[in-house]
């Protein structure tokens, strides 16, 4: 046990390394720099003479080749140094700290309500596979698997912000919330709860329809094993059969999705959240490459990729835990 | 009263290619305490047949019709075709208990060897959970695993083959069925294994009075085992009897050409050493047809050595009894004296 | 012939017959069928696109010669120069008439352009085309105008082509880096399998919109092909994985080691023998990849990395809906037509799927 987590460990941080040294050479080689991006783009006539360029380069360590730079980031990383974001005059630390409740409260209530539905609906399809009820279930479901959630989020805004407007119905378009900052405990919970519906229907639904449909499959797959037979063959019911026999095999595919959904609950949604304007960890990626804020690009890349590898860690682990064929060695 | 009956039963798939009626009007009878050997060709029907009973088979698949009459110790018969599922399940593992080809397939990877034998225990008896465990112990001694205790808490992939299907034994037997029905039971284990998991079998069938439809492909094992043997031959059963009578006295053309190209063995005894003798294989000429392509008349007509045409291609010959207690489908059985022209070691026509 | 080309050649007419059944069973399936049909249907409206809406007439003849000057729709450079000359500045119903009174022309089914608004009379006796949110759909403007007056439906039959090359193209790509890294990983094993399995575990690790959103910064001018090359240079690591299993597997198989006792190399082998077999369950991820690969570049056009304008995908046309959602009419037609071709390519992949998989056939058999 004790050897296969470090292997993993060790793996894990040469993977880190890699990934890091690929995204900082690219941020490094993205035509521009945070300078003549900011300043280029507010107000062309505030541009930088070449010797303020030069100057400010140095102060933000660009005057160095890419690869120094990178060591040197790398370095400061051990240190636990994500350095400070060069448009927000911020550590990055900080910022992450700031954004990852607001992606958290989005994703974690979407993953949440994603497992909570699409477990038993998965079960359910598969429980009446070919009856009536169940196809309709099924290309609803297929229907909005194929949605395109920036379409989806698109026309919600249509409904609920312009023809709703008004009415009791309407919600809000942007941000998280509009409240003044003196306003009560209660009404700004209220009021982000209201800014979030959208957000989280539209995070939802995506993983909602993929996660019945993944069960589904894996149900089917499962029903037509030799053991199935056998489970019948012993007088099991079809509800045991499938509940108690089919879905405990189902479990094993199930943990590898749960375990790989890790990353998307902290990263969130760039585009989700680049619609609703939402204060996330999505969006503040988004604008740190178009502010060419290479601190900030890298924490968040660095911050994704030690996600996705605890989260396959953790799959693999659970996956343990579940199928009594494998074991950590 | 046989313990079990079938009567014309009818077991067909309904597949985009069209309907194929993998049994087609078989007939067969068990009688308490005693084995049945159902042999014949692969493909012939024998798994529908046995999956058709406890109405098992999967989805494309219809019982089309037939009656399965199974009896209780008063004389009392159940249908199963028509049997309502609660009432089926009861039978399934309660009163029939099934045992497939596949060892190493048929035992859930993810549940314990104890929980899974307990599991048919506590469908059928009204016992707690430590009881049915008992029990599974006891049915672990039974079907004599080594070291039953421990390998109560293992799963299946820790298991060889050979008690992995020992295992599936005891969860057949672990709520004492009246009947057994064993498909292949040791077709995919090696032969050492295979004698070991005969005998078992004959075993218990003593210590339990339990009858047993024993599917095979194995002549030899039939010979050793069974009370009585049904032959079977594209979907329908050609002939019905006594084991010792089926050996002796052949009538079927097919019969006496399965036991024809029955490999040499060194008498019955070649079998406990599990050799398989060498001496050349006669074969049957010609292939079994598919059940989208069954002949007319008498199905074994385009294979058979003593076919008299054009009358074996006419009408479907019917079963009769021609003996005691000796079925055959074939009106010349009685003419037809002893097999004469498949004595003779034969190239296989393509 | 050697016993291993006999064997080979009965191989392949056993994988036509493959083919020839997938496909006998794939007809039998209506949804996929219908997808099929509708990807037909858009490749058809992409090919036509200038012919279907535009202000060039498909043909005309001007000062005794023929001319196809809705080419120019497809490049710049197609466009016969004598209407420059001519001072026609892309108006040519009126010019043509003025200009040469014996000209003629076959103008497309509706006369709108995808770059620019209809003017006022451009068409004779037509009225300017509406802008703001003045222009919902109607007789004239099916599916509505943009805030500037541009007809949508003209925009989205110019779409199309993107919307289907996107997908072909960037698959393709991955198709190819997929097939070869995981066929050289499946097919060498040890030091190549394990050098080959970290770089796609790297690549899988990064997540694919950040990976792309960085190299579409960084390269100079986000045009459509590069799009299409990042797609398909972050998109193959599925494809490489599966490759992979099927060589590590049919490596092993008796026709492979028959045909290199024949003396066939590595290359060979691959190409000849192993790839052929490997590429029905292969086909499947690329199906659903370039679903996906639609909509990750309609993802990009919208959040404003599309191509460089006059191009519009649909991507962009929803991107210009964002700051307009009073008119509806931006966002439901291309969000549809998005929707639909995703549908469509998820669809084909399942009957796919349904007809390749020989475990799926097994169960429907
Ligand atoms: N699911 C199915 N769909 C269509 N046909 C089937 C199906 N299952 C079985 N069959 C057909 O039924 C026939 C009988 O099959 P069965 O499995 O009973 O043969 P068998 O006698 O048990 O052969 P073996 O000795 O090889 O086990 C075969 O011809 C087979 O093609
Ligand atoms: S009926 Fe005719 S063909 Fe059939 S077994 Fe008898 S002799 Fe042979
Ligand atoms: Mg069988």
């Amino acid at each position: 046990m004790a050897t296969y987590l470090l292997r993993r460990l060790l793996l894990g941080m040469l993977t880190l390394v890699a990934i890091t040294f690929i995204v900082y050479g690219l941020a490094r080689n993205m035509p521009g720099t945070p300078l003549t991006v900011q300043m280029g783009e507010s107000d062309p006539s505030r541009k930088l003479n070449p010797e303020d360029q030069e100057r400010m380069k140095r102060i933000y360590g660009l005057d160095r080749p890419w690869h120094e730079g990178y060591l040197r980031w790398l370095g400061n990383v051990v240190r636990g140094d994500l350095g400070r974001s060069f448009s927000r005059k911020q550590p990055v630390t900080t910022l992450i700290g700031e954004r990852i409740g607001p992606t958290f409260l989005v994703s974690g209530t979407a993953l949440v309500l994603a497992w909570l539905l699409g477990v038993p609906l998965g079960l359910y399809a598969s429980a009446r596979s070919g009856m009536a009820d169940e196809r309709a279930t099924s290309l609803l479901l297929y229907i909005l698997y194929s949605f395109p959630t920036f379409v989806a989020a698109l026309f919600l805004q249509i409904v609920f912000s312009v023809w709703l407007r008004g009415t009791a119905w309407e919600l809000p378009l942007f941000g998280m919330s509009d409240l003044p900052a003196d306003a009560s405990w209660a009404a700004r919970a209220a009021d982000i709860a209201r800014h979030a519906i959208l957000p989280v229907t539209c995070q939802t639904y995506v993983s909602l329809a993929y996660d019945s449909r993944f069960i589904k499959a894996n149900m089917e797959e499962a029903v037509r094993q030799d053991y199935i037979r056998t489970a019948r063959a012993k007088g099991a019911g079809p509800g045991r059969v499938l509940f108690h026999h089919a879905f405990r095999n189902t479990l094993i595919p199930l943990v590898t999705l749960l375990g790989l959904s890790l990353p998307g609950l902290i990263g969130g949604s760039v585009i989700i959240e680049q619609i609703f304007t939402w204060p996330g960890m999505g969006r503040l990626f988004f604008e740190s490459i178009r502010e060419r804020d290479y601190p900030t690009i890298m924490g968040l890349t660095l911050m994704f990729s030690v996600l996705t590898l605890i989260g396959q860690l953790l799959a693999d682990l659970l996956y343990c835990l579940v199928d009594p064929r494998v074991s950590v060695e | 009263m046989p313990l079990l009956e079938i009567n014309n039963l009818v077991t067909a798939f309904h597949t985009p290619a069209g309907r194929v009626p993998a049994v087609d009007g078989v007939s067969l009878s068990i009688e308490r305490g005693k084995t049945l050997g159902l042999v014949g060709e692969s493909g012939c029907g024998k798994s529908v047949t046995a999956m058709s009973i406890l109405r098992l088979v999967a989805a494309p698949g219809v019982i089309e019709a037939g009656e399965i009459l199974l009896r209780d110790a008063t004389g009392a018969a159940v249908n199963l075709v028509t049997l309502a599922e609660p009432r089926l399940r009861e039978v399934r593992g309660g009163r029939i208990g099934m045992i497939f080809q596949e060892p190493m397939t048929s035992l859930n990877p993810v549940f314990t060897i104890g929980d899974q034998i307990a599991e048919a225990v506590l469908l059928h008896r009204d016992v707690s959970r430590a009881e049915a465990r008992g029990r599974a112990l006891e049915m672990l001694e039974l079907v004599r695993i080594a070291d039953p205790k421990r390998r109560l808490d293992e799963y299946p992939h820790q298991l060889s083959g050979g008690m992995r299907q020992r295992v599936v034994i005891a969860m057949a037997l672990a709520c004492e069925p009246d009947l057994i029905i064993a498909d292949e039971p040791t077709t995919a284990l090696d032969v050492t294994i295979q004698a070991q998991i005969l005998d078992l079998l004959a075993d218990l069938r003593q210590r339990l009075g339990t009858a047993i439809l024993l599917i095979t492909h194995d002549l030899g094992v039939v010979a050793e085992t069974c009370d009585d043997v049904a032959v079977m031959y594209a979907g329908r059963i050609v002939e019905q009897a006594p084991a010792a009578t089926i050996f002796a006295r052949p009538r079927h053309p097919y019969t006496i050409g399965l036991l024809a190209a029955r490999p040499e063995r060194g008498g019955h005894a070649g079998r406990k050493a599990g050799e398989r003798a060498t001496g050349r294989l006669r074969t049957i000429p010609g292939m079994v047809p598919a059940p989208q392509n069954f002949p007319a008349g008498c199905r074994f007509h385009p294979r058979c050595a003593f076919a008299r045409l054009p009358e074996c291609a006419g009408a479907m010959p019917e079963l009769r009894e021609v003996a005691t207690g000796h079925f055959v489908r074939c009106p010349y059985a009685d003419a037809l004296g002893e097999p004469r022209r498949l004595d003779e070691p034969r190239e296989q026509i393509a | 012939m050697t016993d291993s080309q006999s064997r080979h050649q009965s191989r392949s007419f056993q994988s036509q017959g493959f083919w020839a059944d997938a496909w006998a069973r794939f007809r039998r399936k209506p949804l996929a069928m219908a997808a099929l049909v509708f990807v037909t249907l858009l490749a058809a409206v992409a090919l036509l696109a200038p012919a279907i809406a535009g202000t060039k007439p498909v043909l005309c003849r001007y000062k005794g010669r023929i001319y196809a000057p809705c080419l120019g729709y497809f490049d710049r450079r197609l466009e016969p120069t004598i209407f420059a000359k001519d001072r026609f500045r892309g108006t040519y119903p009126r010019n043509l008439k003025e200009k040469d009174a014996d000209s003629w022309a076959i103008w497309p089914l509706v006369f709108q352009d995808p770059h620019r608004a209809v003017r006022e009379n451009e068409w004779p006796g037509r009225p300017a085309n509406p802008a703001k949110d003045e222009g919902r759909p109607n007789g004239i403007n099916l599916f509505g105008t943009d805030q500037y007056g541009v007809d949508v439906f003209a925009k989205m039959v110019h779409g199309t082509t993107i919307a289907l090359l996107v997908g072909v193209v960037s698959m393709g790509l991955a198709g190819t880096i997929g097939i070869i890294v995981g066929a050289l990983g499946g097919y060498f094993g040890g030091w190549v399998d394990m050098l080959t399995s970290r770089v796609t575990e790297i690549v899988m690790c990064v997540p694919t919109l950040v990976l792309i959103l960085a190299v579409i910064a960084i390269v100079e001018k986000p045009t459509i092909w590069k799009t299409m090359a990042i797609i398909g240079a972050t998109g193959w690591t599925g494809i490489a994985r599966l490759t992979r299993g099927e060589f590590l597997r049919l490596r092993q198989s008796e026709f492979v080691t028959a045909a290199r006792a024949t003396g066939a190399g590595p290359v060979r082998i691959m190409l000849r023998h192993i790839l052929p077999n490997a590429l029905a369950p292969v086909l499947v991820p690329i199906t659903f990849g370039i679903a996906s690969a639609i909509l990750t570049e309609s993802s990009l056009s919208f959040l404003g990395f599309g191509p460089p304008p006059p191009a519009a995908s649909w991507g962009s046309l929803l991107n210009d809906a964002r700051s307009n959602l009073s008119m509806w009419w931006l966002v439901v037609f291309p969000g549809v037509a998005i929707f639909l071709t995703v549908l469509a390519y998820n669809l084909i992949g399942e009957g796919l799927q349904e007809v390749t998989d020989p475990r799926l056939r097994e169960a429907r058999k």
